[in-house]
């Protein structure tokens, strides 16, 4: 109880509540659906609840068989329970997310007081975390992130509770070796971060009772051993073959084109063979194109543009024209880094914080795009949060009391002004930005056309921008059992939709498979309900009925949250020539 | 004093700094500018076109004054600011490009050098301060808002300066005054150098923005609070805080993020020089040295806050001597500090700069013409809106 009455705690947890707030508010509507990948999470969950099994049929896996690729298995498994209790819904899938999101805001206050013994300090970069657009975001959507920061933040300050009380290294050690089953990012960070620590306490760990050194690296061991091999033999490194810079399919056009240039051929137009000359072959090769594409992503994943003004530019990773830090904090980062460079800290802490930023965007530079990729670089959030949260207070330092305080509140204010700024775009502009990216409209569709489905001998699902089925199985809470059986034997070349997948009476074709309004009437038989997202169709026909073919009728029409329609449904329309 | 002697290092920057310009201008000719003449002229409906031999020698003095006025700040490594402007490409890319800008970089480093020495006593500042005042003032449009708003703001900040512009505002003002009156005269070219000037509200995407912002507050069912929140003036002023913030990100200035002469890859100054610059903020702020100048300095990133263009690099050369201040400080002190670290910083910095030297060059001489011709066609001219 004593803990409890300390004001300071009093405050932590009033932050923490807020963050929670902040966090959960409007879940099912903000962001506006589930997108693609969080259904699939929705549906494995399920999948596991009801059977034991993946969707594809495997027992327990370490690695998710999806439809696109394999997926870490850790927030998947977090997300059992929650589905159970909420079904494969936005809070379902999502609050887990909230759950971790929220949990970090303690972790890191706990991290930087040990890291620093100021409570100042530890207050600051709860409360940043607390309004940071990037953990906000990241903290109410189905990404796996979200966990990820909080088992590394929490592993790492059980590590430093652990130099002084050994048995927390073994929960240290359990929670860093966990990292890797949550995000693929965390399967190359860990190597580097483990490195990293034993560098800098490497003298400290080896005073440690060697009883608890060895307990640790055996439950470290267990936990990575399975997932290693499972990495490495089960399809693990899948996803790392798909985005890496190393199978960058534009590598040998871009080596080609750059040799062209140094040869000066590119002036001779029409000149299709020449000789690379030394100098080109020297440094146009696969070598400095990696380099070069590595240390473009890396400087860029420190970029001002990204961290404090436009952010990763894929709305569904961030708002739109806001950072991944609220601006205000810019100068800060660049304050807190060289308070920490030239101040009186310990050597060991100084070491300790640059080696973490500095090593945290590695991962993420090795994959394409991966310079701006929030979802990818959230490894540099805590860092980032912890330099900010020293500039601050440096900042603040270096006046008198007086002219401090005047300098707090104007920062006080443009804070506020910014995070309230934030919190109306992310709230009431962002869903109808995105609506489209977060695949809203789904849920209606598939729900409406498995209430319409006894009428119709077949249901076709056009996938002409996205994979239909995974968003059928979720949101109609197919049966796993039945799927897991059914799939993928009932595979079937379809008349003028191509190879399509059956389920029961459900068609799915190929993606990016589409009809123009006026070629549906011959396309769409008797007997069938063809459901078509508004892009293929690309007229607004709720407000343009008469472009309607007369062979054709509309059914139904699934609306996004804006007002405008998402989906139609259409069947032959028999009337015609009676 | 100046003697001989130590017009060795001087004389070998401008040296370094006009091969670096010869070098971009070879394989740039004839690209250029458009459209560029004195605001004055615009006024009387007359036209002069500087030709490039005037800009090649304006760009050969305005390394004399950064090293005159790396003189008077910075007592042991006077010759920095003269370095640091000599290695970085902007001031040579504008120059290549015959850009007007270069005259009026002169013109506001004559001007910072004239306050400097007169602060110090010298009554030839006075006269440099005044001539270089004048000359911006009938010269640029924008520098006709700036300087004065400049010279308020330093006699509302500086005491000791208070005196000094106090004993000739009258003087001082009645430069920008007499242009009033050749304004008031006429006021139709004005009006139209205005609209030519000022794009920046001129975006019709605008109205839209609020609009739809606007139809999406109705739609949440907060009519009131978006008439509140989202209107024109707020977000215009957004729109403006916006593009400040896009100004003084380092990724502006130190990347090809925004590009010279709107298609070039090279950097306004080289990523090497990143580390200084921060070093250098800090120190400023770390020593309180007259840290007004911080927010005057912003006055001269309004040419380029006006551009229709996200920004202009050809306007916010204008900026550039604070940023080699910065820059020549933070190297200065890093000199000076013997910690390891920073000797760690230094040393890196130099590989990295020369890196990129050996880089740009390379790039300059393989793609840049070609880049021009992808991004513009052939006719060699860019224009500055």
């Amino acid at each position: 109880m004593k803990f409890l009455k300390s004001k300071e705690i009093l405050i932590v947890i009033l932050i923490t509540l807020f963050g929670f707030l902040v966090r959960i508010a409007f879940i099912n509507k903000v962001p506006p659906s589930l997108f693609g990948d969080e259904v699939d999470v929705g549906y494995q969950a399920y999948s596991i609840l009801k059977t034991g099994k993946d969707y594809m049929g495997n027992f327990m896996p370490l690695h998710f068989q999806s439809l696109a690729e394999y997926r870490t298995p850790l927030y998947l498994y977090s997300a059992i329970p929650t589905v159970w209790m909420f079904g494969i819904s936005p809070l379902g899938v999502r609050l887990p997310s909230v759950i971790f999101g929220t949990l970090t805001l303690p972790a890191i206050y706990f991290l930087t007081k040990e890291l620093f013994k100021k409570r100042k300090v530890s207050l600051l970069a709860l409360l940043i975390l607390m309004i940071t657009p990037w953990h906000i975001h990241y903290s109410r959507s189905g990404f796996e992130v979200s966990e990820l920061m909080f088992f590394l933040t929490f592993g790492l300050l059980l590590f430093l509770k652990g130099l002084k009380k050994p048995k927390y290294l073994i929960f240290s050690s359990i929670l860093l070796a966990f990292t890797p089953w949550i995000y693929n990012t965390a399967k190359f960070y860990l190597p580097v971060f483990l490195i990293v620590i034993l560098v800098v306490w490497f003298k400290k760990l080896a005073k440690v009772s060697k009883k608890y050194l060895i307990a640790s690296c055996m439950a470290f061991m267990i936990i990575e051993t399975p997932f290693f091999f499972s990495t490495v033999f089960g399809g693990g490194e899948e996803r790392f073959n798909l985005v890496s810079i190393f199978n960058d399919p534009e590598m040998q056009g871009n080596i080609g084109f750059s040799r062209i240039e140094e040869s000066g051929a590119a002036k001779f137009v029409g000149v299709s063979v020449f000789q690379s000359s030394f100098v080109g072959r020297v440094f146009n090769n696969k070598f400095f194109y990696f380099l070069d594409e590595f240390s473009k992503n890396y400087i860029k994943s420190f970029s001002s543009d990204f961290m404090f003004v436009r952010g990763d530019t894929t709305p569904r990773h961030n708002v739109i024209s806001f950072g991944e830090f609220l601006p205000i904090f810019g100068p800060f980062l660049l304050f807190g880094i060289f308070e920490l460079m030239v101040g009186k800290y310990r050597k060991r802490l100084k070491l300790f914080l640059f080696l973490w930023l500095i090593t945290s965007p590695i991962a993420s530079a090795l994959t394409r795009d991966g310079a701006n990729h929030a979802t990818r670089l959230i490894l540099v959030l805590p860092s980032m949060v912890v330099f900010i949260s020293l500039g601050v207070l440096w900042f603040l330092r270096i006046f008198s009391r007086k002219t401090t305080r005047l300098i707090g509140l104007f920062l006080m204010v443009f804070t506020l002004f910014y995070f309230v700024r934030y919190l109306n775009d992310y709230f009431f502009h962002y869903p109808f930005q995105t609506e489209r990216l977060w695949h809203a409209g789904y849920q209606d569709a598939v729900l409406e056309a498995q209430s319409l489905s006894g009428k119709y001998k077949r249901v076709i699902f056009s996938s002409f921008d996205e994979p239909s089925l995974l968003f059928y199985l979720g949101w109609s809470n197919y049966p796993p059992s039945r799927f897991q059986s059914e799939y993928p034997n009932d595979k079937l070349d379809l008349k003028n939709y191509g190879e399509s997948y059956k389920l029961g009476n459900f068609y799915f074709p190929p993606v990016g498979t589409g009809h123009n309004l006026y070629n549906l009437a011959p396309i769409v038989a008797d007997g069938d309900l063809y459901i078509t997202p508004f892009r293929e169709i690309d007229f607004d026909l709720v407000k343009e009925p008469e472009r309607i073919p007369r062979d054709i009728k509309l059914v139904h029409v699934s609306f996004y949250p804006s007002g405008t329609p998402a989906f139609y449904m259409f069947e032959k329309n028999n009337l015609v020539g009676q | 004093m100046i003697t001989r002697k130590n017009l060795v290092y001087p004389f070998l920057i401008i040296v370094l700094h006009q091969l670096l310009t010869v070098y971009i201008h070879v394989f740039l000719f004839p690209i250029g500018y458009l459209n560029q003449n004195l605001f004055i002229l615009d006024l009387l409906g007359k036209s002069y076109t500087l030709s490039f031999w005037w800009i090649f020698t304006l760009d050969a003095l305005n390394v004399v004054v950064f090293w005159l006025l790396g003189r008077e700040l910075f007592s042991k490594y006077s010759y920095m600011p003269a370095f640091v402007y000599a290695i970085s490409p902007w001031g040579s890319y504008s120059t290549s490009a015959c850009s007007i800008y270069v005259l009026y970089l002169f013109v506001v480093l004559a001007f910072f050098y004239g306050l400097i020495i007169t602060k110090k006593g010298s009554k030839k500042g006075m006269l440099i301060f005044v001539a270089a005042f004048f000359i911006g003032v009938y010269g640029s449009f924008y520098l006709f808002v700036v300087f004065p708003l400049f010279i308020l703001g330093l006699y509302l900040a500086d005491k000791s300066l208070r005196k000094m512009v106090g004993k000739y505002m009258l003087f001082i003002f009645l430069i920008p005054t007499s242009l009033a009156l050749i304004v008031f005269a006429n006021w139709h070219p004005f009006i139209n150098i205005l609209s030519n000037n000022v794009m920046l509200f001129s975006d019709p995407g605008l109205v839209n923005v609020v609009n739809q912002y606007r139809g999406e507050s109705d739609v949440a069912g907060l009519h009131l609070m978006g008439r509140l929140s989202e209107n024109r003036y707020l977000f215009s002023l957004e729109f403006l805080a916006d593009k400040f913030l896009l100004h003084i990100m380092p990724a502006t200035i130190f990347t090809s993020k925004e590009k010279l002469l709107g298609f070039s890859f090279t950097p306004p100054i080289f990523l090497g020089l990143i580390v200084p610059f921060f070093y250098g903020v800090w120190v400023l702020i770390n020593t309180k040295r007259q840290l007004y100048l911080i927010p005057l300095s912003f006055l001269f990133i309004i040419p380029s806050l006006l551009s229709k263009e996200g920004i202009s690099l050809n306007r916010f050369i204008i900026f550039l001597p604070f940023l080699v201040y910065v820059l020549s400080l933070g190297v200065a002190k890093l000199l000076e500090n013997k910690q390891r670290w920073l000797r760690i910083v230094l040393t890196s910095t130099a590989l990295l700069l020369i890196f990129q030297i050996l880089v740009a060059a390379s790039d300059v001489r393989t793609r840049e013409f070609e880049r021009y011709i992808r991004y513009f066609g052939q006719n060699y001219e860019i224009v500055d809106k």
